[in-house]
């Protein structure tokens, strides 16, 4: 069971309204990777 | 070395479009290639997104929600409402884009014409929810072990001249933008009913927030938003520290709600890694390689997006 973290670099999409923040990125690889 | 095959992984996808158009969603794009991915289909985040096929589908479900049309050009202003006031928004735009108040006539067209122009989409206009004891709430959905929790808040709203609007002024401003706790049993009980059964309504998956404002009798569901914000400043965040979630736990729920709904087995440590970034992959899944070929690569991604279009899932505005 592998979660892949999609994160969009390559298909230069906008920043609106996602996930995508340098600093959410950050913490949501950390929260999947300590549990 | 394991080599990692999607059937055996599933996507949490950070962006929630293609492309600066903003008219294709990673979603779609996963489920053409049939990638498990977590969070809400795409024809349920474009329901979601364009806000008066959100109110249809809450309308046929008999939730509560303002009345409401749509103008898309100069000639539809006579189209409006015996009352005033009426809030005015861009059709399809989220975190208080473009909210407007209309006391009158004159300010409604100025305002309907200033939007038309600016966000070059149709505007919302619809009744304000308001009244001396008006209030305004927004509720976390998740997922909890394949349950839905609810998280909630109540939004404190500034009164001018008698009005309480959530615009972007309200929200930008550290001043303004404030939250409290939502402590009334019976209120709390009435707001997750309702989130739930929007959430089902529109059939949103793994992750949700409801905004829901009331009138000191009623509840109406104003939106729902699929893709809420995770910033240390989202509201959806912000309500966790109200029910002793923190934030890797906000991130394992979601995960795990979408794990149990594909009916997978998590293992006890997931493998958390980056689609892209090579150094990434290595650093964070040791002994493990992954079949790029199943991936999603910019090329693949462009000539999917063509078929995505053509199959008319994409957004349009």
């Amino acid at each position: 069971m592998n979660i892949i973290i999609f994160n969009g670099d390559g298909l230069k999409p906008t920043e609106f309204n996602t996930w995508r923040t340098k600093n959410v990125e950050i913490e949501i690889t950390k929260a999947l990777t300590e549990t | 070395m394991k080599k990692i095959k999607c059937d055996e992984s599933i996507v949490l996808t950070l962006s929630e479009y293609v492309d600066d158009n903003r008219d294709i969603f990673v979603s779609s794009i996963l489920e053409e290639l049939g990638i498990p991915f977590v969070g809400s289909g795409s024809e349920a985040v474009c329901n979601a997104l364009l806000k008066e096929k959100a109110k249809a589908f809450f309308i046929k479900d008999e939730i509560l929600t303002p009345e409401f049309f749509i103008v898309s050009s100069d000639e539809d202003i006579n189209k409006g409402f015996p009352e005033y006031p009426v809030v005015l928004k861009p059709r399809g735009s989220g975190c208080s884009e473009g909210v407007s108040i209309a006391h009158n006539r004159d300010q409604f067209e100025k305002i309907v014409k200033d939007l038309l122009a600016k966000f070059k989409q149709p505007a919302m206009v619809e009744e304000y929810v308001g009244g001396k004891n008006c209030r305004e709430y927004t509720v976390g959905v998740l997922n909890n072990d394949g349950n839905r929790v609810t998280t909630f808040a109540e939004i404190i709203i500034p009164d001018t001249n008698g009005v309480k609007l959530l615009d972007e002024k309200v929200k930008n401003n550290p001043e303004t933008d404030k939250i409290s706790e939502v402590n009334d049993s019976l209120i709390k009980e009435k707001l997750k009913s309702i989130a739930l059964k929007t959430m089902q309504s529109i059939n949103g998956k793994d992750v949700g927030r409801v905004d829901i404002r009331y009138d000191g009798s009623n509840f109406y569901v104003l939106e729902i938003n699929l893709f809420p914000g995770l910033g240390d400043d989202s509201y959806l965040r912000r309500t966790l520290n109200f029910n002793d979630i923190g934030f890797n736990k906000l991130i394992n729920m979601i995960v795990y709600g979408a794990i149990l709904r594909y009916k997978m087995k998590p293992t006890q440590k997931m493998a958390a890694i980056s689609a892209y970034t090579q150094k990434k992959i290595h650093k964070l899944s040791e002994g493990i390689l992954i079949d790029h070929s199943m991936l999603l690569t910019y090329e693949k991604t462009e000539f999917i997006k063509e078929e995505v279009r053509w199959k008319k899932l994409r957004l349009v505005y």
